[in-house]
């Protein structure tokens, strides 16, 4: 008796029409809301009360490359687009097709941890650092806690990817919710890059 | 959606080039219109317009609605306005704010 | 579960026997009955060493300057001048006291231990639905704990701002203010997984035929403060992270522009605003007021609907009302901050959500004293906590109400009153609560019942005990004495006529500290001495007495179990027994 069978742990309940794992990312996301939000309302007050001229608070493209966050910004929706398309591929059973997909997920969530890490590169080369201004402060906690939960996904996802054959081969069922779960995930720090990337370098 | 699934493919991709082209849109008009009242609109009326074709397509909260999850998110995101305007106001309407409240 | 054991194989090491080890079954579990009762001890472990922290101070406010007995020599140099504590060692233990006592442990007893342990037990579920997440929300809780506590060891010692941590303060003091803030992440976490937990299990695992409206009060009351630690807790995550920064990197997030210390202007860029931090802080800790009271409600609604043999009066009005109550937890927050020099519209808005907030408490101790009319009451001994919360939560809530307008805040706003308000509804409050759970569900735990009469020695002093404690603070307060002063107010004028006050509440706390000796001989003896009981000792109709006392193995009930009725059908007419269990299909 190691381990109990939990109920709707791979079926969705009839009445809420979900599974366990489906419910819990979603309260977890819930909870992201608040945590981003709390970041975005301090970039609020905290750009408010800096006067609002533009000497208070700089226009992120000045200090920050633009052509690289956009860049960025499309790696990253690509990979979420191949993230979503990954999980189709399991769900019509294509196993061949989810595993480019979820590999080319991995690559593209490497890829854009690589500018990220170059654009601190460059910020740090010219001397801008957290402590310089209240800016540049917003920008290194909000940027770095967003990469924070890129690595967090690739982790996940590599765990899944690593490990995919086996998984699927026993509960097919199973590691497609799985997929999905991560996938909302990923989706969701794909949104918050979405609203960063106007917030912090073009406004 | 299993059941066509060469349709929704066709969706994704069609998700993903919009999103592509609202990113471009973003860039091109912040370079024309920055930092005015306009531009911030902007900006976030098509940041949201994304994170709607994210949510809605991605997330699947357009195909698959369980009114528990929405129930979910409702709360959070009335909880989050709730948590930005009240604390924006009481930044704003705050004695000696003209510049900084106390402490400020 | 095939698949899931490979995966355990795969995540551990390649130890390869099946036999469930020692350390698997009882130290890394993912029972959350284990679990529960981890979770229970340690907090009764943190709440001792929360309560010996603040019997230091006491001696402190009462005899201020005169060397501690006994203890005096223990503490070294670093925190002790001649027996007598410094200010420093002070202000540690003040904020420390508070931490601990707040998310270190009433917040682990009312929802890591009651809420794991019982929660899949009364929706008749086999375990939580994210067993492996709950041990990890508790291995995170109990590493948050240890840095805490091992903050006093450092060279500067611990966090010493209190419990709120506000900057600019907490940013400049040296010390244990960054373990501080760490150890607050990691208990942030730590709640997130267990309030997902906690709501997905009730949501998705209910026992067939259980509507959410034949929940028993205490499930409901649990699925709220999870949302409230969902939602709430992730802004002072935010926080944390900010102050942190602050700290280490140098960052002015709350840092004021031109800010001087000691005459000389601090190396920071400025531009922050410290009260960002109130603002986030408080979006979280008003809505933890309402953790600690949710769940003590809960409980008491449990067993005080079992002692009276009566259902609750007015189920679904207790329910409306803790759902209004967490909503409405979430817009109140700013009235800790009258004195920031917030606007009149705007802190009108707050009293006003505020006076509002107090309407469905008062409704639900309403409820609860209308439950007890015409009943012939058991006088248990968890009944008799569970009464003595209704009054003393009584008093800790209607005198919160004079903090809730800021005109009289402004006179009470930081004395030793506040001390006292919410003292009121955390100690003689929740902590009764608990205790009356202890009690009430010890049976269930070990399979013996507590001894009755320790029991009654351990009530009555603490009863008195705590009314000595707090009651005196509200005159002080009232007074005008500030909290935490170090020397208790010796050297101001106004403090001159009740500081003998400071006397009797120290005195007190001596008492309630004997009583609390009773309860721990009583807690150990019990687990060996206690008298046996039959799988439902209390004749209770709520799922988690379907199974055995102690329950199964993991897995909780022999055999799925079916709900045909509501939570609290005790003396129902023609019924053969004063008690309908819930699962049980005629009467």
């Amino acid at each position: 008796m190691a381990e109990i069978e939990i109920p709707y742990n791979s079926t969705n309940h009839p009445d809420t029409g979900v599974y366990n794992a489906k419910l819990g990312i979603w309260l977890f996301l819930a909870s992201e809301v608040l945590f981003f939000g709390a970041l975005f309302s301090s970039y609020i007050l905290l750009r408010v009360g800096a006067g609002g001229t533009a000497g208070d608070w700089p226009l992120g493209a000045d200090l920050l490359n633009v052509p690289l966050a956009t860049f960025n910004t499309v790696v990253l929706i690509s990979s979420s687009m191949t993230m979503v398309m990954s999980w189709a591929s399991l769900k019509s059973g294509n196993f061949d097709a989810f595993q480019r997909y979820f590999g080319a997920t991995i690559g593209l969530a490497l890829l854009f941890l690589l500018v990220k890490g170059l654009e601190y590169y460059a910020e740090i080369f010219h001397q801008r650092y957290p402590s310089t201004s209240t800016f540049l402060a917003t920008y290194y906690t909000m940027t770095g806690i967003h990469a924070l939960h890129i690595i967090f996904g690739v982790a996940v996802n590599a765990y899944h990817f690593v490990s995919a054959k086996r998984l699927y081969a026993e509960e097919p069922e199973r590691f497609t919710n799985r997929i999905e779960v991560a996938g909302l995930y990923w989706h969701f720090v794909d949104l918050v890059w979405i609203f960063l990337f106007p917030v912090l370098y073009l406004l | 959606m299993e059941h066509d699934v060469t349709k929704t493919v066709r969706l994704y991709m069609a998700v993903f080039g919009g999103l592509l082209a609202l990113t471009i849109v973003t860039v091109w008009a912040a370079s024309w219109e920055t930092a005015t009242g306009l531009g911030v609109v902007l900006a976030l009326l098509i940041a949201s317009t994304k994170g709607t074709l994210v949510a809605g397509f991605f997330m699947h909260l357009f195909s698959d609605r369980f009114p528990l999850i929405a129930r979910v998110l409702v709360f959070s995101a009335v909880f989050f306005v709730v948590m930005v305007v009240l604390v924006f106001l009481g930044f704003v309407d705050s004695f000696g704010a003209n510049r900084a409240p106390i402490g400020g | 579960m095939g698949e899931l054991q490979a995966t355990h194989a795969a995540a551990h090491e390649a130890h390869g026997d099946h036999a469930e080890s020692f350390i698997r079954k009882y130290v890394f579990s993912t029972d959350h009955k284990v679990i529960g009762v981890q979770y229970g001890v340690t907090a009764l472990v943190f709440l001792a060493v929360g309560f010996f922290l603040v019997l230091l101070m006491r001696w402190q406010l009462a005899y201020p300057e005169q060397p501690m007995p006994l203890l005096g020599g223990l503490f070294g140099n670093r925190m002790t001048d001649a027996g007598v504590m410094t200010p420093e060692f002070y202000n540690q233990l003040g904020a420390m006291h508070g931490t601990i006592m707040v998310f270190l442990g009433v917040v682990p007893l009312a929802v890591g231990a009651f809420g794991n342990y019982l929660v899949p037990l009364q929706v008749g579920a086999p375990d939580m639905a994210f067993p492996k997440l709950n041990m990890a929300s508790y291995w995170l809780y109990f590493l948050g704990g240890i840095i805490m506590l091992a903050s006093f060891f450092l060279p500067e010692g611990s966090a010493r701002s209190g419990w709120t941590s506000y900057p600019p303060l907490a940013v400049l003091e040296p010390g244990g203010q960054t373990w501080w803030l760490i150890g607050m992440v990691l208990l942030i976490n730590s709640s997130l997984l267990g309030s997902v937990n906690i709501i997905v299990t009730i949501v998705q695992l209910r026992a067939p035929g259980l509507q959410f409206m034949r929940l028993p009060f205490l499930v409901w009351a649990q699925l709220v403060t999870s949302f409230l630690l969902l939602l709430a807790f992730p802004p002072l995550e935010v926080a944390g992270f900010m102050q942190l920064l602050d700290r280490v990197a140098g960052t002015s997030f709350f840092m004021p522009t031109g800010l001087v210390v000691d005459g000389q202007a601090v190396a920071f860029s400025g531009g922050g605003n410290a009260l960002l931090w109130q603002h986030l802080f408080w979006f979280l800790a008003h809505p933890e007021v309402y953790v600690l009271i949710l769940p003590a409600m809960g409980i008491v609604g449990e067993i005080v609907a079992n002692n009276t043999r009566k259902p609750l009066w007015g189920y679904k009005t207790l329910i409306y009302s803790v759902l209004f109550l967490g909503g409405m937890s979430f817009i109140v927050w700013a009235h800790h901050m009258f004195l920031t020099g917030m606007g009149t519209a705007i802190s009108t808005f707050f009293q006003l959500t505020t006076m509002i907030i107090s309407v469905p408490s008062i409704i639900i101790l309403t409820v609860l004293i209308i439950s007890l009319w015409g009943a012939s009451i058991r006088f248990s001994t968890p009944m008799l906590f569970a009464l003595a919360f209704i009054p003393m939560f009584g008093i800790g809530g209607l005198t919160g109400l004079p903090l809730g307008l800021s005109v009289a805040d402004i006179h009470l706003h930081d004395t030793y009153y506040v001390i006292g308000h919410f003292h009121f509804v955390v100690a003689p409050g929740t902590l009764m609560a608990l205790f009356a759970g202890i009690y009430y569900w010890y049976p269930k735990v070990t399979g013996r019942r507590m001894n009755d009469t320790l029991g009654r020695w351990h009530f009555w002093p603490t009863l008195i005990g705590l009314n000595g404690v707090f009651l005196p603070m509200f005159l002080v307060g009232m007074a005008g004495v500030s909290r935490r002063l170090y020397d208790g107010g010796t050297t101001y004028a106004h403090a001159q006529d009740v500081l003998w006050l400071n006397e009797v509440s120290t005195v007190a706390s001596w008492l309630l500290a004997a009583a609390q000796v009773v309860f721990v001989i009583n807690f150990f003896l019990s687990l060996r001495n206690g008298k046996k009981v039959e799988d439902n000792p209390w004749q209770a109709t709520t799922l988690e007495w379907a199974t055995t006392s102690p329950p199964l193995g993991h897995g909780n009930f022999a055999s799925p179990v079916t709900v045909h009725r509501g939570p609290y059908e005790y003396s129902v007419p023609e019924a053969s027994n004063d008690f309908s269990p819930q699962h049980q299909e005629s009467t």
